[in-house]
């Protein structure tokens, strides 16, 4: 019988012999992860802006918006987007179904409402002077805005760790929209999900020691930097 | 305040107990597409009113099916892969192994067959054809019984399919038929899967009746030798009547979409 | 001092929030090399006023005349900008070095790095600040911090400078150290207008002395200073002159 500390030591010997197989998946998987995270980071960060900074009509009822989207599950975003790509639907034309962009629109829808809402409360409780300074002493607004997110660089790291950390461990969304294609769409959570139905966990693990190597570093990082703010203020 | 949470408790535990009380049925494992030919759903409810006994059924891949089998997570495993069955066997895992019925897989691919593989009479000829047209084939790629199948198809065709054309899916029949149906690509299927999708497919049968692509059935009961803590009597029992008369008739009678599915191997 | 034209005319303003009014019908003219006091109760408008003539906030209604130019609200924005700078009463330092917050204004006119930090170096010494040229803003004091800010707004050389309680949270000795900066902006040509509480304070030669009550403006008349010359303020004024 295959205990766990076997499967563990199997697991560990397959990532630092590089299997080119495991590693293929861990390449796709930072690669689509990073792209949606890169899209859908500047947006979020304009969105939160205007959710915080100025005031329009309906601007409470879209930061409930954004609240409550954070608790879509991640399968019903990936059903949304089926049904919008099929070659029945409304943008079947595109043929983007189980393709990368898929997947990289599946999680930048995952990760949006978390970065806005993230952000959002980074910046409603940020210094309003920043703003007001940069822009009195001639900045363009566009400029303020990236000095303003410049002196909240802590929190709103924090969310653009929070949201990479939510797709890249994703596999609903990412199985529906990718397929689990082997070396095209096939990334660390869907792989495992896979592995785990063949029975052959040694890979599973290996696969979700990355995650768990990769989450650990990002909060070390994180909590570094964030140390070092606190010293600083 | 203190009374009301004091009820709500009580009633969380009183559920709690009720569902814990139907423990130690019997566990079997099988395979997804098993599960959904639904003919379990018509043979389990039938053995529970012969025998008392209820069956939770585990539906996943072929491979895991037979792993937990190995790990004794469960009782009895339904699957239908004839050499890893007999492996499973042979290595001492399984007892009272019986083969009690089939099915047979089926080639579908586009309306428009662009690798012209209708009425093709022999499979492995079928599978040459789609591999010298610039077209898609979609595999289960997931190590399940029906990959096995279909790689052992490729090899009796003396092809090694690799490339863009060849798609690894990794995921179940129905999730398969869909990505075919959406990449207008071909793709080995077990006749059940198919009549439960197929109206919700753009897709059309196009190969079926060789030999090659019969899909026999086996039930195995996990050893009790190997693991002391699994219901053998109840699986043993479960066996027996799946090989019986009125079971066979049962699945000889079974029509999914108005088809027949299933071929009983035991019936006199 | 005589009284040339004003080059700002601000008439007839207008400040409303959530249907009050905060300030009602307040008209000022602003002189070339002014120091202005402003004063009056918590809630009176001060703030609002200062943030208004900086260009933060936009009245409901008002008439401005630039250099002899009647203008609007938003064509005259940008101009405001470019030549009033307002200080909060807490000034905010970006989370960098003293001098890259002092460089900042300078950095978005895009001048040559030379000029720059020629311009840095002026502004170091004019609050003697040397010394801290590479610390980060937010290890400095209080009064540093003022100081710092009111460098940052100087090296753009503003024609006025809205100073909002630019003493009120600091101890005495940064005091005295800002009424000198302050009188020394105003020997540069530069116009200051302060918010206190307390009505005149220091050595400082007040132009004139405006005080808000209930959102309404009134001209208050100027007391003498109490001790005309301190030996510490006209020795900081000649090394500053050149």
């Amino acid at each position: 019988m295959e205990t766990l500390s076997a499967a563990t030591y199997q697991a560990v010997y397959l990532l630092f012999t590089g299997d080119p197989a495991l590693w293929t998946i861990i390449g796709i998987s930072f690669s689509v992860s990073l792209r949606a995270i890169v899209y859908a980071t500047p947006l979020a960060l304009l969105t939160a802006f205007a959710l915080a900074y100025l005031r329009f009509p309906g601007r409470r009822l879209l930061v409930s918006i954004f609240n409550t989207a954070l608790s879509i599950p991640a399968v019903v975003v990936g059903l949304t987007l089926y049904i919008l790509l099929s070659k029945a639907g409304p943008l079947g034309e595109w043929r983007l179904l189980f393709t990368q962009e898929a997947m990289i629109m599946g999680q930048f829808c995952l990760c949006f409402p978390l970065l806005v809402a993230m952000s959002h409360a980074a910046l409603q409780s940020s210094d309003r002077r920043a703003w007001e300074t940069a822009l009195t002493l001639g900045a363009s607004p566009l400029r303020a805005f990236l000095t303003l997110l410049h002196e909240n660089r802590f929190g709103l790291v924090g969310a653009i760790v929070a949201g990479f950390g939510r797709i890249i461990a994703e596999v609903g969304s990412s199985m529906m929209l990718g397929g689990n294609i082997l070396n095209y769409t096939r990334n660390i959570p869907t792989a495992i999900a896979l592995e785990t139905s063949k029975g052959s966990f040694a890979e599973g693990i290996a696969l979700g020691l990355v995650l768990l190597v990769m989450a650990l570093v990002l909060n070390i990082l994180l909590g570094q930097m964030q140390g070092k703010g606190e010293v600083i203020q | 305040m203190f009374r009301f949470t004091r009820i709500l408790f009580a009633l969380i535990l009183l559920w709690a107990t009720v569902f814990a009380a139907h423990a130690a049925p019997l566990r079997m494992a099988t395979t997804t597409s098993t599960q959904n030919s639904g003919l379990l759903d018509l043979l389990l409810p039938a053995f529970q009113k012969k025998s008392g006994i209820e069956v939770h059924v585990i539906a996943v891949g072929t491979g895991k099916a037979l792993k937990m089998g190995r790990d004794g997570d469960v009782d009895v495993v339904m699957v239908h892969a004839e050499s890893a069955e007999k492996k499973f066997v042979e290595e001492g895992y399984g007892v009272d192994r019986i083969q009690f019925m089939y099915n047979d897989f089926v080639l579908v691919g586009p309306k428009s067959d662009p690798a012209g593989i209708k009425g093709e009479k022999s499979v492995t000829d079928a599978l040459a054809a789609i591999n010298k047209q610039p077209i898609k084939f979609v595999s289960r790629g997931d190590d399940s019984g029906t990959h096995k199948k279909e790689r052992s198809l490729w090899a009796a065709a003396d092809i090694q399919p690799a490339g863009s054309w060849y798609i690894e899916a990794g995921q179940g029949m129905g999730k398969v038929l869909q990505m075919a149906s959406e990449l207008d690509a071909y793709t080995l299927t077990d006749r059940g899967t198919w009549l439960a999708y197929k109206d919700k497919l753009d897709m059309a049968l196009l190969n079926a009746g060789d030999v090659k692509l019969s899909n026999p059935y086996g039930i195995i009961a996990v050893d009790p030798k190997r693991h002391a803590d699994t219901n053998y009597a109840d699986a043993k029992q479960l066996i027996d009547w799946i090989g019986s008369q009125e079971a066979q008739q049962l699945i000889k009678d079974y029509r999914l979409h108005g088809e027949p599915l299933f071929i009983p191997l035991l019936l006199n | 001092m005589t009284s040339p034209l004003p080059w700002l005319s601000l008439q007839q303003l207008y400040f409303r929030r959530d249907e009050r009014t905060i300030l009602r019908d307040i008209s000022l003219d602003f002189r070339e090399t002014e120091l202005i006091l402003l004063t009056g109760q918590n809630g009176s408008g001060k703030t609002t006023l200062l943030r208004i003539l900086s260009g933060l906030l936009k009245p409901q209604q008002a008439r401005l005349v630039l250099e002899g130019r009647a203008l609007s609200w938003r064509r005259s924005r940008p101009l405001l900008r470019r030549d009033i700078c307002y200080l909060h009463q807490q000034p905010y330092l970006f989370d960098s070095s003293v001098e890259e917050n002092i460089a900042y204004g300078l950095r978005r006119q895009r001048l040559p790095r030379k000029v720059i930090q020629d311009k840095v170096n002026q502004a170091l010494q004019l609050i003697s600040l040397q010394h801290l040229a590479g610390r980060n803003s937010r290890e400095l004091s209080g009064g540093e911090k003022q100081r710092v800010a009111i460098a940052r707004a100087w090296v753009l050389s503003p024609r006025l400078m809205l100073l909002d309680e630019p003493v009120a949270s600091l101890d005495k000795r940064s005091r005295s150290r800002t009424y000198e900066l302050m009188s020394e902006l105003q020997q540069q040509g530069i116009s200051v207008i302060y918010t206190s509480h307390e009505p005149q304070l220091g050595n400082l030669r007040l132009s004139r002395h405006i005080h808000l009550y209930q959102g309404e403006l009134s001209h208050k008349p100027l007391a003498q200073p109490s001790t005309p010359d301190q030996p510490r303020e006209s020795s900081r004024a000649g090394a500053g002159s050149g």
